[in-house]
């Protein structure tokens, strides 16, 4: 097993393409054609994954009025999802709770939501927002890589067809929300304080 | 080459029963195993399933947020420590649309199937493939399939079969040991037996008893055969001192007969000897009589006087016969060769001289010889001659036979004659003394001769019987 995968991940090494290699190689990672067939637009990947996020992350009780409030989802300045985070949470719900959508086109706009969205276009104003929201039992997300090492949460980035996710831990627990072990185990944990 | 059923009916009762009783254990033992094996594969094959399941749900569960946020390096880290179960073939997760999102590949070359077949456990070329679904807050978002060798069950198996071995060659030891122990309650009743029985057989030894041991069957048959020891003996004592006391008795009989026989013979001896004295004085004042006073006795009294000496010439005779019989009694009887044949021509030649007018036709077989007391052999033969050449004196052709014949395998004499013959209702007075069958005047007789003939026979340890009718001549048989 060890020697197959060794040869797995050494597949960029000429010498060692062999049939067993080959074969081993295309069952154990994803075969890139499977992904290329369809090709899924990146606002409808991570509108998937705003809604996934939603499951792996517990907000602290006094962050919901009820036991079926709504999970709110606000996004700062334009909107990049278009139709797709409608259609993504229409329906869906997460323990119970459904979802609101809430579009914030100014920073004074921004309200306490559940999840914050601050989307590429709003890099030059992240310090403003996360200082905003710093007291609020919010998950900040973004698209970038700084975004998160700058005192965001959590980062969703996409490069070719590869997504990614990094998570400050420190700012997360900081704000006391408790994001699953399985979500941590998965993201690149990054950044200490801001 | 004998079939093995013979040959246990032959071994010792002690090795039958141990022999049973490693049977009876090792079809007992057997069994048990069988159910054993089959329950200890069933219930492992439950267990390895029941494993496998849990397994397919935690990793699935662990995997949920590579496959929600398509973390496909993640996944392949989250499976990678399966690597510990050699028996996992491989596992693999799919997504929400069955499509195959990452997998793990054991030492086989065994990859997952493209898509997952239907949720839960089956069995496919003896590997166990498990299918269970991944939730993610409620939500089914794929499958984890596991696919394990199973070999485990083998395995397990083995070492049980391994371990019923060793208990089987304990049981081998084990039990003819315990069975010889305690078979003995059964065996030693039965050996003991059978050694009294042995002893009983080879020295006719009925003293000896068989141990009791217990009061069941074998108690009860040793019993009975102590009893029927004990009933023997006591016939067998009863039985001797029977044979011992007739002995006796007979003994005694033969004895007192003998010793009558004895007087009774010397009596009769004597008696006719001192006989003899009176009557010589008789015939011989008789014979004085007629020489000196022949003139003086007239005719009637000369008649009567020589009819006086003829009774007691008579008388004479017939105290010699009395007196010749005593002595063939008493004789010692020596064992020669005899030549009867010689003997009875000889005899008959003389017969012949004595009456030359008489014309009578001999036979006689040659070569006829036996053992015997030559003058005792020579004086019967002569008496039967003698009646032969007698009785045939009124045949106008007259015949005498002297030979042998066989009957049932055995010589037997004969000596035949065409003569007067008897009536065969009298046969059994033929061999008395004083018992004549003819009057004198018929033919001259002392009534001894035949008697004397059968005593000295059997003095041989020969017999004499006749057959006859009235004037068809008579045949006297003899053996010696």
């Amino acid at each position: 097993m060890s020697l197959r995968r060794a040869l797995g991940t050494h597949l960029a090494c000429p010498l060692l393409l062999c049939g067993v290699a080959l074969a081993a190689a295309s069952a154990s990672q994803a075969p890139p054609a499977a992904v290329a067939d369809e090709e899924i637009p990146e606002y409808v990947v991570k509108a998937g994954f705003l809604f996934n996020l939603a499951k792996y992350v517990a907000w602290p009780d006094p962050a919901f009025p009820s036991t079926s409030a709504p999970i709110q989802i606000g996004i700062v300045g334009n909107d990049p999802f278009g139709p797709a985070l409608d259609q993504t949470l229409a329906q869906k719900s997460v323990h119970n709770r459904a979802f609101e959508i809430h579009r914030f086109p100014e920073v004074a706009d921004i309200r306490s939501v559940h999840i914050l969205f601050v989307p590429r276009s709003e890099s030059s104003r992240v310090a403003q927002i996360l200082n905003l929201v710093e007291k609020m039992p919010v998950l900040t997300v973004g698209e970038q890589a700084g975004f998160a090492a700058h005192g965001g949460m959590v980062a969703i980035i996409i490069e070719g067809q590869k997504p990614s996710l990094h998570i400050n831990r420190t700012a997360v627990e900081r704000q006391h929300l408790a994001v699953d072990s399985k979500l941590l185990r998965v993201a690149t944990i990054v950044g200490a304080e801001p | 080459m004998r079939a093995p059923v013979e040959v246990f009916q032959s071994l010792p009762i002690g090795t039958k029963l141990r022999v049973i009783c490693l049977a009876a254990s090792g079809v007992v033992l057997l069994g048990a195993f069988a159910v054993v094996l089959g329950v200890q594969r069933v219930t492992t094959w439950t267990h390895l399933t029941q494993q496998a399941r849990m397994l397919a749900v935690i990793v699935g569960d662990q995997s949920s947020a590579a496959l929600e946020f398509e973390q496909r390096d993640a996944a392949g880290d989250i499976l990678a420590p399966l690597h510990a179960d050699k028996h996992i073939v491989f596992a693999a997760i799919y997504d929400a649309q069955g499509r195959l999102f990452a997998s793990y590949r054991g030492d086989r070359e065994l990859a997952p199937p493209a898509r997952p077949r239907a949720d839960g456990s089956r069995e496919l070329d003896g590997h166990l493939e498990v299918y269970e679904p991944i939730f993610s807050a409620g939500e089914r978002i794929g499958t984890f399939a596991l696919r394990s060798d199973m070999s485990e069950v083998g395995e397990r198996t083995s070492s049980t079969l391994l371990m019923m071995a060793l208990l089987l060659a304990a049981a081998a030891i084990v039990i003819p040991l315990l069975t010889g122990w305690l078979g003995n309650v059964l065996t030693r009743p039965v050996i003991d037996l059978e050694h009294v029985m042995e002893n009983m057989r080879a020295e006719g030894d009925y003293s000896k008893r068989a141990p009791l041991h217990g009061r069941d069957e074998l108690g009860r048959l040793v019993e009975g055969f102590n009893h029927m020891l004990s009933e023997i003996q006591t016939r067998d004592t009863a039985l001797a001192r029977a044979r011992d006391e007739l002995e006796e008795r007979v003994r005694a009989r033969t004895a007192e007969l003998e010793a009558s026989n004895r007087d009774l013979e010397s009596f009769s001896y004597s008696v006719s000897h001192d006989l003899r004295a009176p009557l010589r004085a008789i015939d011989g004042f008789g014979e004085v009589l007629v020489q000196r006073f022949s003139e003086a006795l007239v005719p009637d009294a000369r008649r009567y006087v020589d009819r006086m000496r003829a009774a007691s010439r008579r008388m004479a005779e017939l105290i010699e016969g009395l007196l010749e019989l005593a002595r063939i009694s008493r004789a010692e009887v020596r064992h020669v060769p005899v030549d009867l044949s010689a003997l009875a021509r000889e005899f008959l030649q003389e017969l012949a001289a004595s009456e030359p007018d008489r014309q009578v036709e001999v036979v006689i077989a040659s070569g006829l010889e036996t053992k015997g007391d030559p003058a005792l052999v020579r004086a019967a033969l002569g008496n039967l001659l003698d009646n032969a050449w007698k009785y045939t004196r009124k045949q106008e052709q007259p015949r005498i036979e002297f030979g042998r014949e066989l009957h049932a395998g055995r010589p037997v004499y004969f000596v035949r004659d065409n003569g007067a013959g008897f009536d065969m209702a009298y046969a059994n007075k033929l061999f008395g003394v004083f018992q004549r069958l003819h009057t004198d005047a018929q033919f001259e007789g002392t009534g001894i001769g035949l008697a004397s003939v059968r005593r000295t026979l059997e003095r041989h340890g020969g017999r004499i019987w006749a057959e006859a009718a009235e004037g068809q001549g008579a045949t006297f048989f003899f053996t010696l």
